[in-house]
């Protein structure tokens, strides 16, 4: 009698929360279960007419101009290499801002520079691509009219000069991208006990003895849960990022050609959607293995913040 | 408190009826088809800028269909440039209603194993009594891959020559005249002229393979027969003497400023550059009536000045035809109504330039010679878009002021009399080559701009294009390709 009573009550606790809940939940299923079995594609050679069930069986040839390729070993680089540079970029970066904001004392200040920071991350990449083209043209462009021929230099040929885009690159994806994890940062930051910093200062520690004493390893869970999150989209690139950005440039190929640019460009004429799976499915099992290498990592060290 | 409680069950019901607003959109075309009676709606796919009143001209046509008698409505689904190589494959992988459509040749061979379009063959027998009368069979056979008709061409420039499209005002400023320019090396000249004496514009746009040289592509420049297509032997392009030249050439000009800094990561079409007064001239491929194209869309006079001969290749034929989608539901219909583009001018004249006496009026009724309507100009239209050339059978049509009145025969001659390409007919099947193409396309992406556009150095860069190319399995292809033509042209005999 005692236990379903209890059970009822919470149930009509929860009630509310399952309700906000159930929407989210009707939309994973819908448009991440269900088309599962459409992985599929990625071993058979579509044709429209058959459909996904009817067309032939065709093993792991979709695979095959994925690593057949000389570029295989560059694209491969570019992808792993720069996701984990934005990863630590974004962490350090975003740490160090929401410090930062969480010492503002002004409220009002405070809450625009929230708002500011995350306005690039809602913006499109094809917006942030001419933005960059305004600085970056070589006719037209702020950098070479305004800042270098001020300091005497002449213009320089940004899109035809790969040394430069990996530095690009990396400022485009912070500036654009930091502002969604500080967000994060900052509210786990709220969440610290004020009496703690208090304590600390009596005992004569310093503002950086605090921040890293005390501020650092309460985010140390929260760093690790985002990057556990992002640490599956490992071969997976901002399309937009390496596509839109160096305006498409051919010079810039060997720096700014990742998995999916590789994939987009190869299969533009043939549009053959067995192979562009095969891509896709690739992308999600290397993704997949990494997340659960590095969740019983992580389950080692810091039983807490493992993901499952 | 009244006031907050108030707002907050404002925004609890507006939240919950957005959960509803994606129900609503699906259904409307489906109806069509039950509520007006027999009429089979035809949904027409073409490559074209979004214009501000497709939706009228549509009305239109429909009110023309119905006069006619024809039991049809037509759907028009203008797609943009960027956007309809992917729309399309959605909408054909969608199974969405789509039944006549523009192709290019360079697809063809991947729709037809694809099973995504009909075979127009027996349907041409059955219903293309106007289709017959204006395409002839030598132009139907580039549109075959085997016995299977893939799709069939309008009545456009089916041969292309490659020429300067320079501002006629400029020209004739500067004595700028056809009997000065015979090569591209002529160019220089008028390049420099240009350059010096109008500082305001860029002298110069153009991509010197791609659009100027002499070669029959044989499908996708993978591979190709130089000189207008009169050799036999399939050759790599890009390792060709002519090619050298020509990036050197364009290198040369880019590093004396006669292209834009920019012109390897621009996105604007040279019409579009020249309307806004930024560009004195651009190269191209053209055919008669290029002049009152030009005009039509950017408002000016310009003069065409060639400089490669005409000719005629598979690709140039077949560069963009119109199929019927496996989505078709009823293929023999969509034929009949497709057959009947092909013969009214009222159904060209209406979606090529709009109502009469809205979009345009006659200038010479007699001749059929039009212009734009009083109050109308290029830049203010609100349908206006060069599409004439891509629709069934623009030559039905009037004659756009600017073209010469008999031009439509002149463009039939120019079609008849053009030189004919040895592999005229041949389609190329690239499944056993297919992962080296992928790697190829990859890099001819990443040189072919910055070397065609002089960007970047030749001497630094073609080197290494070529290397690349060896390693992505060229060699494969063009030996692949050899002996499907050998086989072909064997047959021919």
């Amino acid at each position: 009698m005692n236990g379903k009573k209890s059970r009822i009550s919470a149930i009509k606790q929860y009630a509310p929360v399952y309700c906000m809940m159930f929407p989210a939940v009707l939309y994973l299923f819908i448009n991440n279960y269900m088309p599962m079995s459409g992985i599929i594609v990625a071993f058979k050679n579509y044709n429209f007419t058959k459909g996904i069930y009817g067309s032939d069986w065709v093993g792991f040839n979709n695979f095959k101009y994925l690593f057949q390729t000389k570029d295989s070993w560059l694209i491969t680089r570019n992808t792993i290499g720069y996701n984990l540079a934005f990863l630590i970029l974004n962490i350090i970066i975003g740490v160090l801002i929401a410090v930062f904001i969480c010492d503002i004392r002004n409220k009002r200040a405070k809450k625009i520079y929230q708002s500011a920071i995350l306005f690039p991350f809602l913006m499109s990449m094809v917006i942030v691509g001419y933005i960059g083209f305004a600085f970056l043209s070589h006719e037209n462009g702020v950098i070479n009219n305004t800042i270098l021929k001020s300091m005497g230099f002449g213009g320089v040929s940004w899109y035809s000069e790969p040394k430069y885009w990996p530095l690009i690159l990396s400022i485009v994806n912070v500036w654009k991208g930091v502002g969604y994890g500080c967000l994060i940062y900052i509210s786990t930051i709220n969440g610290i006990d004020p009496s703690m910093f208090e304590a600390a200062s009596l005992d004569g520690a310093g503002k950086i003895k605090q921040i890293w004493h005390i501020t650092v390893p309460t985010l140390i869970p929260t760093i690790i849960t985002l990057t556990l999150l992002g640490i599956g989209r490992i071969f997976y690139s901002d399309f937009g990022l390496f596509y839109q950005v160096p305006m498409d440039s051919g010079t810039l190929y060997d720096v700014t050609s990742v998995l999916d640019t590789y994939v987009y460009r190869a299969l533009l004429q043939t549009g053959d959607i067995g192979m562009a799976a095969a891509a896709g499915f690739y992308q999600s099992v290397v993704g997949f293995i990494f997340v659960l290498v590095m969740n019983l990592i992580v389950k080692k060290s810091n039983p807490e913040s493992s993901l499952f | 408190m009244k006031p907050k409680k108030l707002l907050s069950i404002i925004f609890t019901v507006t939240m919950i009826s957005t959960l509803f607003a994606g129900c609503g959109a699906k259904n409307p075309t489906s109806t069509n088809t039950s509520s007006t009676g027999e009429k089979y709606e035809v949904t027409m796919a073409y490559y074209a800028n979004p214009q501000k009143d497709t939706e009228r001209i549509q009305t239109a046509l429909n009110k023309q269909l119905e006069t006619d008698k024809m039991n049809f409505t037509v759907k028009l689904m203008p797609l943009s440039w960027g956007n309809y190589d992917q729309q399309i494959k959605l909408i054909l992988s969608g199974g969405e209603p789509l039944d006549l459509f523009v192709t290019q040749s360079s697809s063809a061979s991947t729709y037809v194993n694809k099973g995504v379009v009909v075979d127009m063959a027996p349907l041409l027998a059955k219903y293309g009594d106007n289709i017959t009368k204006w395409v002839s069979k030598d132009t139907l056979n580039c549109a075959k891959i085997g016995d299977f008709l893939y799709g069939i061409p309008g009545t456009r420039d089916l041969a292309l020559d490659r020429s300067l499209i320079i501002r006629k005002d400029l020209a004739d400023k500067y004595g700028i005249k056809q009997e000065n320019i015979k090569s591209l090396d002529d160019l220089t000249n008028v390049f420099e002229v240009l350059k010096e004496k109008e500082p305001s514009m860029t002298p110069a746009f153009g991509l010197i393979a791609s659009n100027m040289m002499s070669y029959d592509s044989l499908g996708d420049s993978l591979g190709v027969l130089m000189n207008y297509g009169q050799d036999t032997k399939v050759v790599d392009l890009y390792e060709t003497d002519e090619y050298k030249h020509n990036v050197n050439l364009a290198r040369d000009w880019y590093t004396k400023g006669y292209f834009s800094k920019d012109i390897a990561t621009s996105t604007e079409e040279a019409g579009v550059t020249m309307r806004a007064g930024k560009l004195a001239s651009y190269m191209l491929q053209t055919k008669p009536g290029y002049e009152g194209q030009t005009k039509m869309q950017t408002g000016m006079d310009v003069s065409v000045l060639r400089v490669v001969n005409p000719y005629k290749t598979t690709n140039t034929t077949t560069c963009f035809n119109w199929s019927i989608a496996k989505n078709a539901k009823n293929p023999e219909k969509v034929m009949q109504f497709f057959d009947y583009a092909y013969g009214s001018p009222e159904f060209e004249n209406l979606i090529n330039y709009g109502q009469e006496g809205i979009d345009w009026k006659f200038i010479d009724k007699s001749k059929g010679i039009i212009n734009f309507a009083d109050g109308v100009t290029a830049q203010n239209s609100t349908y206006n878009d060069n599409i004439a050339w891509e629709m069934p059978n623009e030559m039905v049509g009037h004659v756009w002021e600017g073209n010469d009145p008999d031009i439509w025969k002149k463009l039939k001659d120019f079609n008849e009399s053009a030189l004919k390409s040895k592999a005229y007919g041949f389609v190329f099947d690239n499944t056993s080559v297919t992962n080296e193409i992928t790697a190829l396309n990859n890099v001819i992406s990443k040189y072919n701009k910055g070397l065609e556009t002089g960007t970047v150095d030749p001497n630094e860069y073609l080197p290494k294009f070529i290397a690349d190319l060896k390693a992505a399995g060229i060699d494969k292809v063009v030996q692949e390709k050899q002996k499907q033509l050998d086989g072909w042209l064997a047959k021919q005999k």
